[in-house]
């Protein structure tokens, strides 16, 4: 297990990267500059890089001659929506490219993605005792497998993805039901106590009157 | 047709025409002088024939038409014995028509020999059956019997057969001298066309797009001239196009430039704000986030300000009016900000007064003395001074600092070029800043000139015109 560089002239960017893999469990290093980058990769190990191709002293196509020996997965991040720049990217070895401006759910599944693909990390989410699969869509408690129909798998999806935050009702509903859907918040609350009662949580996702739900961090022993 | 092909053909059916016209008539002359030779030949021939035959119709007193016949029969049969039947044939014929005696040959007509009666004795006739040619002459018998005609006939064929051969011999040379003059022409056209050759070789392989192409020069004066000027429009359509290449490139690079400059706050912007309206995050992270926001906010703001600035610069012209410089230099004095790193060090001839645009060209000048500040300056000062120059002023900002490259000089004013990123994004910049002092330089008319030696620092220097009338 290792951490994840993430190489972005922008602090504010590296630093919106790293909150948000931070809350799958990946731990994250920054670097703000090509030879940065360059030195990190030569002292350390990473399980994945995501690589802004426009920096300023060594770009990021030219990073790759350092990465490729080391056999690291790549993601390129980039603003250039040029085909030619996203195929010289892949071309050069990267597993995946990001657009900016990205959403966190796409980010967040991007990585995923390409760490299971590179057999670098299990990706699987735990909580206590259940396991949950986000590339599968499955959940299991004790090993046993927990029917979740789409829109529960979604809600407990975006609860561990935010452990510890109290998610707000409209950001909820957004993120699982989309945009122009109309649910209630009674929906809301319904899915959430079948939820709860599926997964035996019934302690562990606390309701926070008047704003949203929260999936409660582990106390580490 | 190909020019040298129409050419060749021209100049062979010229000497064609020549060649027959003035064969056909040396050939036709010289038939006329051998028939004329000939005729004098004959006609001396008739005349003997004629008085030995009136002699002996006179000898043997021959009055009637028989007597006549017979004379005339035994005089033919001694003729033949003596010079051979073939040598002289003629007949004689009384006024009626009656034939009296005749040893002419059968091809000769009845009717031609009355047409030489009726033509008198100084005429000739020409009587031409099948390949044959024969000169026919006739005269009056005189003395003892009127009304007697002696008709001669005369074989010229062999006249006729020396202008068919030489008609032959005339043809054979005639095609020699075209087969010759053709060869020539077809070579000469070919060598006088090679140049439009070339030339078209070249045009079209200007239009496949090897815009480098030129002709050669060949020595003829007209072609020369026209390669010439087809050299000259391939190296102005050449240039056109590498202008136009030029310019295509610096778009290219505007618009991924800008696109980056404008992707990059609004990542962070849409990031951090998805993050506090997803739900209750921390206290500090909350603070940090709102923080990314407004900054990358005002990041916006400033590019989209400087944007429509340029592009106002671009699009309208300015009112210039008479300005003090010193005056302008004060006001970029107080527009520095509180924490301006550099000490600012003016030196401005009292009397400078420019034709310009008072708050254009501060922003110019507060510009440039940012750009000096951020380049670290040994001296921790930024040097800025007005003097004369010519007829009018300059105005210099001069730095000590780190300088830059010959080949970043000749790229900073273009949009979002950043010689040193990372330092340029602390300071704030957004790229756009020398782009605009460019353009505010242009303007009024004028333009920035760089000089710069890394390591040694950077002047920039802006003539300006004289306000004063």
């Amino acid at each position: 297990m290792y951490p994840v560089l993430v190489v972005d002239d922008e602090a504010p960017i590296a630093e919106l990267i790293s909150i948000t893999l931070s809350q799958i469990g990946l731990p994250c290093v920054q670097a703000h500059s090509g030879s940065q980058a360059a030195d990190l990769i030569e002292s350390q190990r990473f399980d994945l890089i995501l690589l802004d191709v426009m920096l300023p002293d060594v770009d990021g196509f030219e990073l790759m001659d350092y990465i490729r020996p080391t056999g690291t997965p790549v993601i390129f991040l980039t603003a250039r929506t040029a085909v030619d720049d996203r195929v010289r990217g892949l071309r050069l070895g990267a597993y995946d490219y990001i657009v900016k401006p990205f959403a966190a759910p796409e980010l967040l599944a991007r990585v995923e993605g390409v760490l299971r693909h590179a057999g670098r990390r299990d990706t699987r989410l735990r909580a206590w005792d259940v396991v949950v699969d986000p590339e599968a869509r499955t959940a299991a408690k004790n090993g046993v497998p927990v029917p979740l129909t789409p829109h529960e798998f979604d809600l407990l999806l975006a609860l561990l993805h935010n452990r510890g935050i109290t998610l707000y009702r409209s950001a909820l509903l957004e993120l699982v039901w989309g945009m122009d859907a109309d649910p209630s918040n009674r929906t809301l609350d319904i899915h959430m106590s079948r939820l709860r009662r599926k997964l035996g949580w019934e302690n562990h996702i606390r309701t926070v009157p008047r704003i949203g739900y929260m999936l409660e961090e582990e106390k580490t022993p | 047709m190909t020019f040298s092909r129409k050419l060749t053909l021209g100049i062979l059916l010229l000497l064609c025409l020549t060649l027959s016209i003035g064969g056909a008539w040396t050939i036709d002359q010289n038939l006329q002088a051998a028939l004329l030779r000939s005729q004098t030949q004959n006609t001396a021939f008739h005349q003997r024939e004629r008085s030995a035959l009136e002699q002996a119709l006179r000898a043997d007193g021959a009055h009637s038409t028989v007597t006549a016949a017979r004379t005339i029969r035994s005089y033919a049969g001694e003729l033949q014995s003596s010079v051979g039947a073939q040598s002289f044939c003629f007949s004689v014929m009384d006024e009626q028509g009656t034939t009296l005696y005749s040893s002419l040959p059968r091809a000769v007509r009845y009717e031609t020999l009355r047409q030489a009666i009726a033509g008198g004795a100084q005429s000739v006739t020409f009587c031409y059956p099948g390949t044959s040619r024969y000169m026919v002459l006739a005269s009056p018998l005189q003395g003892t019997m009127d009304g007697l005609w002696l008709v001669s006939v005369y074989d010229i064929t062999s006249v006729y057969a020396e202008r068919d051969r030489e008609l032959r011999q005339y043809l054979l040379l005639e095609f020699t001298a075209l087969v010759l003059a053709g060869t020539a022409a077809a070579w000469f056209s070919h060598r006088m066309t090679r140049p439009l050759r070339a030339l078209q070789s070249a045009a079209r392989s200007m239009a496949d797009g090897a815009y480098d192409r030129r002709v050669p020069a060949c020595g003829q004066a007209e072609f020369d001239a026209l390669g010439q000027d087809f050299n000259a429009m391939a190296a102005a359509v050449e240039s056109r196009m590498d202008a136009l290449r030029d310019e295509s490139a610096r778009q290219s690079r505007f618009v991924a430039a800008f696109t980056h400059e404008l992707k990059t706050p609004m990542t962070s912007i849409l990031g951090y704000a998805d993050l506090l309206r997803m739900g209750e995050q921390p206290p500090e992270r909350r603070r940090q986030a709102a923080d990314y926001i407004y900054h990358e906010s005002k990041r916006l703001e400033a590019l989209s300000r400087q944007m429509l600035q340029l592009l106002g610069l671009q699009q309208g012209g300015i009112a210039l009016a008479p300005v003090a410089v010193r005056l302008v230099f004060g006001d970029v004095r107080r527009s520095l900000p509180e924490d301006f790193p550099a000490n600012l060090c003016t030196d401005c001839d009292p009397d400078a007064v420019v034709l310009a645009d008072r708050i254009l060209l501060g922003d110019l000048v507060r510009n440039l003395v940012l750009n000096a500040a951020n380049a670290n300056p040994g001296d921790g000062a930024v040097h800025l001074g007005c003097h004369r120059q010519g007829d009018g002023w300059e105005l210099t900002v001069t730095d000590t600092g780190c300088g830059m490259a010959a080949r970043e000089l000749s790229r900073i004013t273009e949009p979002f070029y950043m010689v040193d990123k990372s330092r340029a994004r602390r300071a704030g910049g957004s790229g756009l800043g020398l782009s605009l002092c460019a353009e505010i330089a242009r303007a009024h008319g004028s333009a920035l000139v760089f000089e710069s030696e890394p390591g040694k620092g950077t002047t920039v220097r802006l003539p300006l015109k004289e306000g004063r009338e």
